[in-house]
């Protein structure tokens, strides 16, 4: 009856090993992969320079129509901060919820309605010198 | 369960190795990504300070970001 009963715990043993092997099969292989994936997704050169230019033309077009430096790069934060893709992954992880990033402190009516003043202030004053 | 705790003494080194390799390359890489977009403004005509500052505001994903998007 012992010996019996030694074969059966010997065998589910077995089989937690076995199950146990799967699993760290699985880590050392998938954890690495799934790394290299995001790395090749998010960061890879083609997107940095793309990304470059965009920042670099919105940034550019506000300092154009005379927006203050200092200003312009706090509209060029929160452009980039709408999209960076490492900075919205980060956002929706660390807020745990899409829909609260969405709603978050990215005021595209604010951005906006600066750039239509700045803009407008500036047709004005170009308008002003040439009627002079 | 002795047989167990012998494969997780075995596994575990080389899965951390691993992961740690995978991790390090994955900052050398995001390191990488802010060089060329810092260059990219640069050479797209944004004053280097500038370009510098902005470059710094790139949000680089930390580990433990990594692991909970493995979840």
């Amino acid at each position: 009856m012992s010996e019996k009963n030694e074969k059966k715990k010997s065998s589910a043993e077995d089989e937690d090993v076995r199950e146990f092997k799967e699993v760290m099969n699985t880590l050392k292989e998938t954890v690495p992969e799934i790394i290299k994936g995001i790395v090749d997704a998010i960061y890879s050169g083609t997107n940095a320079e793309e990304f470059g230019k965009q920042v670099a033309n919105f940034y550019k077009s506000m300092v154009d129509v005379g927006m203050d430096k200092e200003e312009a790069y706090e509209l060029t934060k929160k452009f980039m901060e709408s999209r960076d893709i490492s900075g919205i992954i980060k956002k929706i992880l660390s807020e745990g919820n899409l829909e609260n990033w969405k709603s978050g402190d990215v005021d595209s009516e604010k951005i906006s309605s600066t750039i239509k003043n700045k803009v407008n202030d500036e047709l004005k004053r170009e308008t002003g010198e040439t009627n002079e | 369960m002795s047989k167990g705790i012998i494969y997780i003494l075995a596994d575990t080194p080389a899965i951390l190795i691993t992961i740690t390799f995978s991790y390090l390359k994955y900052k050398r890489k995001a390191k990488k990504y802010m060089k060329i977009f810092r260059k990219t403004l640069i050479r797209e005509g944004v004053e280097r300070k500038m370009a510098k500052k902005l470059a710094s505001e790139i949000k680089i994903v930390n580990l433990r970001e990594l692991i909970n998007m493995m979840h």
